[in-house]
């Protein structure tokens, strides 16, 4: 529905980051349980390590999501001139949060199982990284998915509010 | 239904910046008759805008009333008034402010989404309206691709697109030069004609003197005079020879 500039190129990007670290833990994660067999105490430290990248994410997508929102007030307020209600301008600043979400969890998931296979598989031998099922994989990276997608949405749902409550004037006389 | 479209009663507009109060508007009353042009005119900081923008719900206003079609939108909810503002007022401003990323038809089309119409209909009616401002061939231009005409032009098929009963411009040829601005304010007229819109417009442009049925002078929040157009002697055309003579002068 709507086109998108370089700014939310670099939300994408973002999302993209943290979704590939947390996909390459619990990768790692899972590798180094098939090698050694001490899921428990390897695992622990890692959720925490995921958790530390996922608020990096958070922060980063509602700071991102706020600016996207100043740089467009003006544009808010035209649409509010022209009959928009509050629920449109929400509705299209989460549908731009939940493409933002699905491009870079993709993205994220790929990247991090590629590092993750690549980088255990050159060190330790690709026999090793075939350990791990298929399946388990998979559950990685639609766990990752998922998760960009909601944080994305989270992270947009206040600047949409705030948004789409304001004045029209007051959005209006916004000027950069 | 009644003649009158625009009923203000009485508004006033105070703002505080700091610990200063600034009245902006000052008891205006005016009434606009359905299908008439009306010009609002005065210098800058004459509170213009400010009206306008009481008028189509966008501001709310200190005291008063403004009553569309018989309807008080203040005693509306922020919701409601955007519903009244999707149906019955289109807007044009003075910087165009069309959407940069979407096309011509796109842009068009947008106060339809809000109004619920589907896709079909939007874009059929859509490329009507652009046919309609003359710009048949330029469906599928960004407004960074269009002239400053060309965009205003996009913005009155905008403006039109629900069929509003009342047009409100904003200095609509504040950006363009003498002769683009008269174009568009003649389609303006063509279109009010045509259609038997109410055009509210404020402008410090002399030359929109001669498509006004009716001007109201504000001074300082306040009217100072409406008069009909027979009253006003100077026309756009005089005022275009007498900056032509400027133009030659050294």
């Amino acid at each position: 529905m709507r086109a998108r500039g370089t700014r939310s190129k670099i939300t994408a990007l973002s999302i993209m980051l943290s979704v590939a670290f947390m996909v390459f833990l619990s990768t790692m994660a899972s590798i180094f349980a098939a090698m050694t067999g001490q899921m428990a105490t390897v695992q622990t430290h890692y959720y925490l390590m995921e958790i530390i990248a996922l608020m990096v994410c958070f922060v980063g997508v509602t700071n991102t999501m706020l600016m996207s929102v100043t740089e467009r007030f003006k544009e808010i307020g035209v649409m509010k001139c022209l009959g928009a209600r509050d629920k449109h301008v929400v509705v299209i600043f989460l549908f731009e949060a939940l493409i933002l979400g699905i491009l870079g969890g993709v993205g994220g998931a790929l990247v991090g199982l590629g590092i993750g296979v690549l980088a255990f598989g050159l060190q330790f031998g690709l026999d090793l990284v075939m350990q791990v099922s298929l399946q388990e994989y998979a559950r990685h990276a639609i766990a990752g998915v998922v998760t960009a997608v909601l944080l994305s949405e989270a992270g947009s749902l206040y600047p949409a509010y705030y948004v789409a409550r304001l004045k029209p004037v007051d959005a209006l006389r916004h000027e950069l | 239904m009644s003649s009158t479209v625009v009923d203000v009663t009485n508004v006033a507009k105070e703002y505080v910046l700091k610990t200063e109060r600034i009245e902006a508007l000052r008891g205006i009353n005016l009434k606009v008759r359905r299908g008439e042009y009306t010009s609002i005119l005065g210098p800058s900081g004459s509170g213009k805008t400010t009206l306008l923008n009481v008028i189509g719900g966008l501001d709310t206003p200190t005291r008063g009333a403004v009553l569309i079609d018989s309807e008080d939108i203040f005693q509306l909810s922020a919701t409601e008034r955007a519903l009244v503002r999707c149906r019955k007022i289109g807007y044009i401003f003075q910087t165009f402010n069309l959407i940069p990323f979407l096309s011509a038809v796109d842009n068009v089309a947008l106060p339809m989404v809000f109004a619920g119409k589907s896709k079909g209909d939007r874009i059929g009616r859509a490329r009507e309206l652009l046919e309609l401002v003359g710009l048949g061939d330029r469906y599928n231009h960004k407004p960074a691709e269009l002239s400053g005409g060309q965009q205003q032009r996009v913005a009155i098929a905008r403006a039109l697109a629900n069929s509003p009963s009342i047009i409100l411009a904003d200095e609509p040829t504040g950006n363009l030069d003498l002769s683009t601005g008269l174009a568009i304010v003649q389609l303006l007229y063509r279109l009010r004609s045509e259609m038997g819109t109410t055009v509210i417009c404020t402008t410090h442009d002399l030359k929109m003197i001669e498509v006004s049925d009716r001007i109201a002078w504000l001074e300082d929040g306040v009217i100072k005079q409406i008069e009909d157009k027979q009253g006003v002697t100077l026309t756009a055309t005089d005022l275009q020879a007498m900056t032509q003579e400027e133009r030659r002068d050294p």
